[in-house]
């Protein structure tokens, strides 16, 4: 992990729920059930007292749509399977979005008002907008898509969750707990920078002044990366090396720009504001599509200057990860002391 | 479309907000009528509640409550409540009707302010409060008609509440999600609000069948009405109603013991049934005076039993001698722990279901023709038993603990009554003896002195015109024997009178000259049964006769369905009963027999009624008064005996019920499973298809044999068909849905039904562009 994930702190429940939690599963009484169980036992007061026999059949309708809320809202959680994808880009303290799908684990039965919502008996930084579906039929799925922000950078769990229902009157919440080993890699926060204010953005500063670009002189053949446009791909050198290369042109007036990383530690303040200002620098100059850019961290040359869509995941893929000696495997050694 | 998407479309704002606003409202009105139905509530606050509840669901609803109209109403229902207050323990209102009416109030409050789904959840408790208080005080058989309504609409309404407060609290996109996809789910929602209602009926329904009945009783059960249903302890003459055309069941009797020649299905029965008698008559008014005839009661084996009404200071005759315990000993009172009334060992020879011998009168032949009967008796507002002919003994139907301690007492006149009357219809046996002396047996009596303790049943207004005695004398001219004088007058009064409800009062009568009774004999010479009565009494007294009036009802009227002689309001009735000797008191009726009764039939649906009564009777027995004691028999029944504390299992006897129990269990899963399976077999979107080829054939555009629907939708498009162009959108759709990876969803099986609908709503024939 690059970064610890934010500290849980554990928020204060009540007695009875603490007391109705077991197994993952947690019941709590809602200000209308509890007006509701008032009422039951009034009725069964009066009902025992009076000996009356209309009051009798509602006591016992009022006790089996009690029964009912129970079994129907353990129903319902006990059905729900849940997974949880981003679907974006996520950086640390901005909305990113998240793809919930929710499956009816039963072939027969729906699954009625199921909510996936953050476990409230912990208050993190971390938040996921809760999700809500009307009705699952058996066996089937639905995908909800919502927000999600994270604080840290790093390969971080998704916020603790929970499947909830207050199904069918709202007068009790069932709650299940989700497994917690969904990991989502956090890039780092980013603030928005005017790259015409930098100083470097037109001159540019480093090596590689004969920067690479879409267009221009031809420059050479390079490895097909993820994200790289398809139109690049050299076909005729392709069919040839058997693996797909691209044609890299020698851009005319841009620069290169290698940016600066001293080394740090995971969580160390002055070097997690570092990460991001090298981050948001990094982000404002390639979205400008001047400057052809680079990151040295710890005095070595750690990503190459680059451009484009690809390059700039790349950068954000170390940059979410440096500091992090586990998480950072793809590092060298000399960049990882 | 089903009846909740016409209600969700129906008014402004989402349409699950729309749906919810109905059913909130028509949960209430349920609870409403339920209240109002059992007298609990004022009329006014009623008319009140329904105009404004109308204004309320009518206006547009506001996005939120201001500050001002918050602070209005908070203001409004805190002087409700100080009114409401004020008004039962200030004014002496009804405690229960002012805690209803101020519940109609918060009612209208919550409409007036039902934006959130927290003021629908305060509604639906509203709601099942008042269905609380119309379970405690309705005995009635629309209570479980509501109920059966109240209780799908309450678990729907509670349903799409919990829906829209789930968008409430987890923000506008969930609101929007909801209110889409739950109007298109509302089948399923319905669905699974039938099931979860169908759950608490049945909990219901178990709780009513094996939860104990030990409470003490401090609750009443049952409303006790004030109004008089044509019987009453008070007769004021020309105060009396046009009862005569209600059909109202106040009574029924379920035989217990006949006379010999009667029949146990006999249409009508033509017994008095007695219930108040007076003995002071002035100004048209009928009273009790001190010097009425003190009567005499005891306790013996479970019957309280008169006793000759002899003298303030002397104790009287038994009337008779009681074998058995009543009829519903067995029941309630062993059930509760209660000795039985032993059986008198030397009982005599009695019919099967005798339990009473009336003592033999000299020369009375008919004196030991006695009749046994199980009154269930609706509250009218009074305390008084009824028995047919001369009372001898009455036992009660304890239902609880407290009804258990309730007691009789006489009151002067032999006038029965129940002390510390519960609310709510009672249930009493009595034992009364319907053999009459004849004429030639009063006759042998002859005219004997009146002794000095019946002096107040010869009573006569000081005022009275001298016309009166000179017309009982006229009347009575050559009569010897007192039964000759009663027989005179009453001849008289059948032949020279007519019977009218019109209540026709004379000029005289108007201005005071003459009381009401003698406008009746002198001047207008028609009128109802108390006039007629009256007179009686009136002019015996004018020769000598000690005589009283009496008030109760005429006959009954044999219930078919219900296996009941049931007792009319139009059957109140008044009638004489003169004094003879030895013989006691004896009835005389001088109401033409036209007069005396109703039709044996309701006006409207005779039939329809007689099974309407029969239910009711049916719902009171099994329902209303289902005890300790049924649970007991029940139990009983299944092989469970209760010893003392303890329960002994017979088990040869539950063996085959549980075994029926479970082999039920056992046919509903094996049947569910089948049922399962089934819909498994064909998915919706092939019954879909397959109902569209059949209403297709049906308009001759039939699918052949090896068609799929696009190459069918084609054809039809070739031939000219109107319907080819829906279809080939619905053959679009349909093998988008049929070979899809994953099962479609509700909405899409929705959608695909449309689709269906649209080919089905094109106009037959060929489309003429074509």
């Amino acid at each position: 992990m690059a970064e610890p994930a934010a500290q849980a702190r554990p928020r204060k429940v009540p007695l009875i729920r603490r007391m109705l939690t077991a197994r993952g599963r947690s019941l709590e009484i809602t200000k209308a059930g509890w007006l509701f169980i008032v009422l039951t036992l009034a009725v069964g007061f009066a009902a025992i007292n009076s000996g009356a026999n209309l009051l009798h059949v509602l006591f016992g309708c009022q006790i089996g749509l009690i029964l009912a809320s129970g079994v129907l809202s353990e129903n319902m959680v006990q059905r729900a399977r849940v997974q949880r994808r981003a679907t974006s880009a996520l950086h640390a303290g901005s909305r990113g979005a998240l793809a919930i799908e929710l499956r009816n684990h039963s072939p027969d039965g729906d699954m009625i008002s199921v909510s996936v919502e953050d476990d409230d008996r912990e208050q993190v930084d971390d938040h996921c907008d809760p999700v809500f579906a009307v009705a699952v039929t058996g066996g089937a799925a639905t995908t909800l898509h919502t927000t999600v922000i994270l604080q840290r950078r790093g390969l971080q769990p998704l916020p603790k969750a929970v499947v909830a229902t207050r199904f069918p009157f709202g007068l009790f919440v069932k709650r299940m707990d989700l497994p917690t080993d969904e990991r989502v890699l956090v890039y780092p926060r980013i603030y928005p920078i005017d790259p015409d204010v930098l100083p470097f953005a037109r001159t540019g500063e480093g090596e590689a002044l004969g920067a690479r670009s879409r267009a221009g002189e031809f420059h050479g053949l390079a490895e097909f990366r993820d994200g790289e446009e398809l139109r690049r791909i050299h076909w005729p050198a392709t069919a040839r090396l058997g693996r797909p290369v691209v044609q890299e042109y020698e851009a005319r007036g841009e620069a290169e720009l290698v940016l600066e990383l001293a080394h740090g530690r995971t969580g160390d303040e002055p070097f997690e504001r570092a990460v991001e200002r090298v981050a948001s620098e990094a982000l404002a100059l390639l979205r400008a599509g001047r400057v052809a850019i680079g990151l040295r961290y710890a005095g070595e040359l750690a990503i190459e200057p680059g451009i484009g869509s690809g390059h700039e995941r790349q950068l954000l893929e170390f940059l979410a990860l440096v500091g992090d000696p586990v998480a950072v495997p793809a590092l060298s050694p000399e960049v990882q002391r | 479309m089903s009846v909740l998407a016409r209600l969700a479309r129906a008014g402004a704002g989402g349409r699950l907000t729309r749906l919810r606003d109905w059913l909130s409202v028509l949960q209430v009105g349920l609870a409403i009528a339920a209240v109002a139905l059992a007298g609990s509530a004022s009329p006014w606050a009623l008319v009140l509640t329904i105009a404004l509840a109308s204004w309320a669901m009518l206006r547009p609803l506001p996005e939120q409550l201001s500050p001002f109209a918050a602070r209005l109403w908070t203001a409004v229902v805190l002087l409700a409540l100080v009114a409401s207050g004020a008004r039962s323990l200030v004014f002496g209102g009804d405690l229960l009707v002012a805690g209803v009416d101020f519940l109609l109030l918060m009612i209208i409050q919550r409409l007036f302010n039902r934006q959130r789904s927290r003021e629908h959840m305060q509604l639906l408790m509203l709601g099942a409060v008042l269905m609380v208080i119309a379970a405690v005080v309705d005995v009635e058989l629309y209570f479980p008609v509501l109920m059966t309504v109240f209780l799908p609409t309450a678990t729907l309404a509670l349903l799409i509440n919990h829906l829209l407060g789930e968008g409430e609290r987890l923000g506008k996109r969930v609101q929007y999600e909801v209110d889409r996809y739950a109007t298109r789910e509302l089948p399923r929602l319905g669905r699974a609000s039938l099931q979860v209602a169908a759950i608490a009926a049945f909990t219901g329904l178990v709780t009513f069948l094996i939860f104990p009945r030990f409470g003490p009783g401090v609750f009443l059960r049952g409303s006790y009405s004030e109004d008089s249903v044509g019987f009453s302890e008070q007769v004021q003459l020309g105060g009396f109603g046009t009862i005569k055309t209600d059909a109202r069941v106040i009574m029924r009797l379920t035989a217990l013991d006949l006379p010999d020649d009667v029949e146990p299905d006999q249409r009508r029965l033509t017994w008095h049934l007695r219930g108040s008698a007076f003995d002071r008559y002035t100004e048209g008014r009928w009273t009790h005076s001190k010097g009425a005839q003190p009567g005499l009661i005891r306790q013996t084996r479970g019957y309280w039993l008169l006793a000759d009404p002899v003298g303030v200071d002397q104790p009287g005759l038994p009337v008779g001698e009681v074998f058995k315990p009543p009829h519903w000993s067995p029941r309630s009172m062993v059930a509760r722990g209660m000795p039985r009334p032993p059986t008198l060992p030397s009982a005599p020879k009695l019919r099967p279901e005798q339990t009473l011998v009336a003592r033999a009168i000299p020369g009375f032949a008919e004196s030991d023709r006695t009749v046994r009967m199980l009154v269930t008796m609706e509250d009218i507002g009074t305390d008084l038993l009824f028995s047919a002919g001369r009372p001898l003994a009455f036992a009660l139907a304890p239902r609880g603990p407290l009804d258990s301690r309730k007691s009789l007492s006489i009151d002067v006149d032999e006038q029965i009554r129940v002390l510390d009357r519960l609310g709510g219809p009672l249930q009493s046996e009595f034992v009364g003896r319907v053999g009459e002396p004849t004429q030639a047996e009063l006759a042998t009596l002859g005219d004997p002195p009146v002794p000095p303790d019946l002096g107040a049943y010869l009573q006569l207004e000081v005022d009275r015109s001298p016309e009166l005695a000179e017309l009982a004398k006229r009347v009575t001219q050559g009569a010897e024997t007192r039964v000759a004088k009663v027989v005179a007058i009453r001849d008289f009064l059948l032949d020279e009178y007519e019977y009218s409800l019109d209540q026709p009062l004379s000029d005289r009568v108007r201005s005071g000259e003459l009381d009401p009774v003698e406008g009746f004999l002198f001047d207008t010479k028609a009128g109802h049964c108390e006039y007629f009565a009256t007179a009686m009494a009136v002019l015996l007294r004018e020769v000598g006769v000690p005589t009283r009036n009496v008030n109760g009802f005429y006959g009954a009227h044999y219930n078919p369905i219900g296996e009941f002689w049931a007792v009319r309001q139009a059957d109140a009735h008044s009638w004489v009963e003169v004094q003879f000797g030895e013989f006691g008191w004896v009835t005389f009726d001088p109401t033409p027999p036209d007069g005396r009764t109703a039709g044996d039939d309701a006006p409207w649906f005779p039939r329809l009624a007689q099974a309407f009564d029969a239910l009711r009777d049916a719902y009171l027995e099994y329902v209303i008064d289902f005890d300790l004691g049924s649970q007991l028999a029940i139990l009983e029944k299944l092989g469970v005996q209760r010893e003392g504390r303890k329960f002994q299992v017979d088990w040869k006897q539950l063996g085959p019920w549980l075994a029926g129990v479970a082999g039920l269990g056992l046919i509903l899963i094996a049947v569910r499973r089948f049922a399962r399976r089934r819909s498994k077999a064909e998915p919706a979107e092939v019954v879909i298809y397959r109902k569209l080829i059949a209403a297709l054939t049906k308009r001759g555009r039939p699918k052949r044999e090896p068609e799929s629907v696009r190459a069918w939708a084609q054809r039809l498009a070739s031939e000219g068909a109107r319907e080819a162009e829906p279809l080939i959108g619905f053959a679009r759709r349909y093998d988008a849905l049929r070979f899809s990876a994953e099962s479609p969803t509700p909405a899409e099986l929705d959608e695909l039904r449309q689709l269906a609908a649209a080919v089905l709503a094109t106009p037959k024939g060929k489309d003429s562009s074509s």
